[in-house]
């Protein structure tokens, strides 16, 4: 069997998929906004990584879904969780309640976007507690 | 006293390709997914997003609910409907069938494993654990190509399995019909998906 550092003959390195997925791995950034650093997306893999333990990364990630509102979603789903949604829906309805047509409708995006923000505020405050980057 | 108004408007009306992708991110109950300004899904919320490629003729959708109707022995019709089971799903023709990396290895959820070491990419085909999938279907709208429609389902699995064609006078293609399920414990009234459009 080829010696694994030897990357010029081991089939579990010199790949292209291989390659691809260990400078994204190395770089860290998957689901990280390379201009902000702001984490935009969060899977199981991910936390793994940063933990380096597959029963807390698992539980993190549940605690995330929980907290954010995205339901029952299986840990092994590689799409992970959009956590900038909430956010960005909480903007999206105070500038839908600025142009609201009535009282009536501007107090009901008002409403929807103090919920939003009430999870997003969850999902950080998770994954501060957590330690995620 | 004055009528109303006639809403045809042909500004409403599809007559696009539209792009299908799976592996996206799953948004909060309530909210979307994040799209790129050219209509794609955003990169950092969606890292393992994938397009499934071309089409022979294009992408259906539907979200149809199974009805049930209850009567009661004083009245001639139904006096209650109750929708007990929805199908929703995105379907179309794909003919990129030998794309295994980015194309196959999402549509075979529960009896195909993908692999790949030197020389080839392959499947495996047997028992493994179903993951589900996000997908969505976008497009451009008529009056505003710089804008676009979306049809996401959060939980989808590909019904129509590993099927393909090999053929000299046609192309090839292979059926995919990802079907929706529900997100339990997620909001009740956003838990199969959900059928938005951009607007300035």
């Amino acid at each position: 069997m080829a010696d694994p550092k030897d990357r010029s003959k081991n089939p579990n390195t010199d790949s292209e998929f291989a390659r691809g997925l260990e400078a994204q791995v190395k770089a860290g950034k998957l689901g990280v906004d390379p201009k902000t650093g702001e984490r935009g997306n969060i899977t199981v893999r991910e936390l793994y990584n940063q933990t380096g333990d597959m029963k807390e990364a698992e539980r993190i990630f549940r605690d995330v879904a929980r907290a954010g509102g995205f339901g029952d979603v299986d840990p092994r789903y590689e799409g992970g969780l959009d956590i900038g949604s909430a956010a960005r829906e909480s903007e999206h309805r105070k500038g839908l309640a600025d142009k609201a047509f009535d009282r009536f409708e501007r107090d009901q995006h008002l409403q929807e976007s103090q919920h939003f923000d009430n999870l997003n505020n969850a999902i950080q405050e998770v994954l501060k507690k957590e330690g995620v980057k | 006293m004055a009528g109303s108004t006639l809403n045809f408007n042909t500004n409403h009306i599809v007559n696009q390709y539209g792009w299908a992708w799976v592996g996206l991110a799953i948004p909060s109950a309530g909210a979307r997914i994040t799209l790129h300004t050219d209509g794609t899904p955003e990169s950092v919320a969606n890292p393992s997003a994938k397009h499934l490629g071309h089409t022979s003729e294009g992408w259906n959708f539907a979200a149809t609910p199974e009805v049930e109707r209850l009567s009661v022995d004083e009245q001639i019709a139904p006096v209650k409907v109750t929708a007990v089971n929805m199908n929703a799903f995105i379907e179309g023709n794909l003919v990129q069938i030998t794309d295994l990396s980015n194309v196959q290895q999402y549509l075979v959820q529960g009896f195909g494993s993908y692999s790949t070491a030197a020389g080839y990419q392959q499947i495996t085909l047997g028992i493994i654990a179903v993951t589900y999938t996000a997908a969505a279907l976008i497009w451009p709208l008529e009056d505003d190509a710089t804008k676009f429609a979306v049809f996401n389902l959060y939980k989808t699995i590909n019904e129509s399995g590993l099927a393909g064609q090999v053929r000299r006078r046609a192309l090839g293609n292979q059926p995919v019909r990802l079907t929706g399920n529900a997100i339990s414990s997620r909001a009740a009234a956003d838990s199969v998906g959900n059928y938005w459009k951009q607007i300035a």
